[in-house]
């Protein structure tokens, strides 16, 4: 999937595809990536292999640690500007808790405000709702799953792109 | 001599952590303060006592001599740790406490007077033969002398108004010549400023270090230096990077240096943990700058190249107990660096920030010291000092132990908000630091180098594999790794 992403504010355009759950590829300016999930150490920290070389990669909301930087991470596309907190625009987890209901399914087209997810967190019910009218690309959990505090739930693409 | 059975820490955050592991090591109780505000961070659960301050202004809470002085009562403590900042160097809290008879681990109250004061402990130095910054500071105002004196102390000159502060009224005058129009601008500013035209003139010094010596004294006349701290890399006066050994001095200005300090003390008649700092000139010149009468933050440096625990002698001095050791015995080995993680944007003029620690980080380096008031989870506010750790290391050299800590700070991420981190680093790889070519105006000398850069190749790459990574589920092979850590869950197919 073409993803577009700024880092530090500068604009990158690569392509992301999944092979399962812990291989993908990445592709970017006509260069093939392999990339495998070694180990995700806790919510912040996975171990992953690229190109054959193992690295330490850190990230907690729009952050990512690379080496001593610390990288400001934002996805062009589903992210408006001002658009930050957490659950409400960028769908994913305000904190750690368990999803309990999933209300859509991929290739669901929704509008802006509708119910995706609800997930309960410090014993409270959160629905995570859709930021713009758009089209669901991926789901990644199910009912019941347990899911780390500032994760993406579900993917949305913008209709018309 | 008495031992101490139980320590008050009056202060907080990293430092009064950083005493209580020498007071359980030393089998001494603690009894450690929090507030209202403070109860998730680590300080507040980790004596053997916590008393909740509860809320309001410093002046209620940490700042309440009265009140430290009560619960030190209620307690029963033998004695107070002040830690640095706060009430470190405030006399009527070391009177409130002798009145109390409860001992400060700290200096005499005389030498924590006379050092407080400028002035005075400048006119001590001077009758101590102790060199100090050349200057004129009389009242004799007229133009002549004045420029008698400039050329006396020698150029460059730097002309200060007597009133003043924020740069106004200020030149530095690089030839005699130049000195006659200096002057009268000066004046001029300083008369539209402050309303008085009163100056003073001292040696400007164009590339100065500053160094500090890091004494110890007890209460028997023993008076012993523990080599110096290079603490040139400043901003906004703060230091941010500190080292042990100095680049720049050899061994007979080094030993110079440190046996000035000891002279400074023993001429105090002074006790316990001080640091003397000076300026030093290119030209192996040093001028006293003032002393501090107390434990410094950057006191992790000294305790790595000597192996000696400051704390521990600190106590060891307020119990009365003689130091025993001989100033031949205090070796300086190895090098040892101490960054300053600060919550702020440096490339945004270093603008505090705030947030929530997601994640600390954690070491994968042989013998790398954290020195924090933070643990994952915690929120950092405006409400006290946007330090958020202390990262140190020693190497056998000045070369390894930079390298050491560039990757070290690899480790620390204090993800969540914007911290120093890479601009730290970024102060590590300039070539004139690795040089040791360190000057207090190094941070403003090269900011332009200092500037964000932008990602390498690499980096871009893992950061887009970063920003797709951490979708999805938590937990390798796609299993929430929930279950606490122990034997129980991490022994895999082994059976016991």
């Amino acid at each position: 999937m073409l993803k577009e992403w700024k880092f530090n504010g500068v604009e990158y355009k690569f392509d992301w595809a999944r092979k399962d759950d812990n291989e993908f590829t990445l592709e970017s300016e006509g260069t093939s990536h392999k990339i495998q999930v070694v180990k995700r150490v806790n919510d912040h920290v996975v171990l992953v292999n690229v190109n054959g070389k193992n690295h330490l990669l850190m990230k907690s909301g729009d952050l990512i640690s690379i080496g001593p930087k610390t990288i400001e991470a934002l996805d062009s596309r589903s992210r408006q500007k001002g658009a930050k907190s957490a659950g409400e625009e960028d769908m994913s987890s305000p904190m750690p808790g368990k999803i309990l209901k999933v209300l859509v399914s991929e290739g669901d087209e929704v509008s802006a405000g509708q119910g995706l997810l609800v997930m309960e967190a410090m014993k409270m019910e959160h629905t995570i709702k859709a930021a713009f009218e758009g089209v669901v690309t991926k789901v990644y959990f199910k009912e019941g799953d347990l899911v780390g505090g500032g994760v993406d739930l579900v993917d949305l693409e913008k209709k018309g792109e | 001599m008495k031992s101490f059975k139980k320590v008050l820490i009056a202060n907080r955050g990293e430092i009064a952590i950083r005493v209580a592991k020498t007071l359980r090591e030393r089998g001494i109780e603690s009894v450690m303060l929090f507030t209202d505000e403070e109860k998730e961070l680590p300080h507040a659960t980790f004596g053997d006592y916590a008393i909740n301050l509860g809320s309001g202004p410093l002046s209620e809470t940490y700042l309440n001599i009265d009140r430290l002085v009560k619960l030190c009562q209620e307690y029963q403590v033998d004695a107070v740790h002040p830690g640095y900042g706060f009430l470190s160097e405030r006399a009527p809290f070391a009177n409130a406490l002798e009145k109390a008879g409860v001992k400060l681990i700290g200096p005499p109250v005389t030498a924590m007077e006379a050092m407080g004061d400028k002035k005075t402990s400048k006119e001590i130095m001077e009758k101590a033969g102790i060199p100090l910054i050349p200057g004129y500071h009389g009242d004799n105002q007229e133009s002549g002398l004045l420029k008698e004196e400039a050329k006396k102390i020698g150029f460059p000159v730097l002309i200060k108004a007597s009133a003043g502060g924020g740069g106004k009224g200020m030149r530095i005058v690089e030839k005699l010549e130049d000195f006659g129009d200096a002057l009268e601008s000066a004046k001029r500013e300083a008369q539209n400023a402050f309303g008085d035209d009163k100056v003073l003139i001292e040696k400007f010094i164009t590339d100065p270090r500053h160094i500090e010596v890091q004494v110890m004294s007890d209460s028997h006349g023993n008076h012993f230096h523990f080599w110096e701290r290079e603490c040139s890399i400043q901003r906004r006066y703060q230091k941010i990077v500190e080292e042990s050994p100095s680049p720049s001095l050899d061994q007979p200005l080094r030993e110079k240096i440190c046996d000035t300090a000891v002279k400074i003390a023993k001429t105090m008649d002074y006790e316990g943990a001080g640091t003397v700092e000076f300026i030093l000139d290119k030209d192996g010149s040093f001028y006293f700058l003032e002393m501090n009468t107390r434990l410094q933050v950057e006191h992790p440096v000294t305790e790595m190249v000597t192996g000696f625990d400051l704390v521990d002698l600190q106590v060891r001095v307020a119990q009365g107990e003689k130091l025993s050791f001989k100033q031949e015995e205090i070796i300086q080995k190895g090098h040892a660096i101490e960054v300053r993680l600060y919550a702020e944007n440096p490339d945004k003029d270093f603008m505090p920030s705030v947030g929530k620690i997601a994640y600390v980080g954690e070491s994968r380096l042989i013998g790398v010291r954290l020195d924090t008031g933070y643990q994952d989870g915690n929120e950092v506010t405006v409400s006290f000092d946007p330090m958020l750790a202390k990262l140190i290391v020693w190497s056998s050299d000045r070369v390894s132990a930079i390298s050491k800590m560039e990757k070290a700070l690899c480790d620390y991420p204090f993800l969540g908000l914007t911290t120093n981190r890479d601009y730290l680093s970024r102060i590590l790889k300039h070539p004139r630091f690795r040089e040791g070519l360190t000057y207090t105006h190094f941070v403003k000398t090269y900011e332009e180098d200092l500037k964000r850069e932008e990602l390498s190749q690499e980096e871009a790459l893992l950061s887009m594999v970063a920003s797709q990574v951490f979708k999805g589920k938590v937990g390798g092979q796609g299993e929430v790794r929930t279950a606490p850590k122990g034997p129980w869950t991490t022994l895999g197919p082994w059976r016991l």
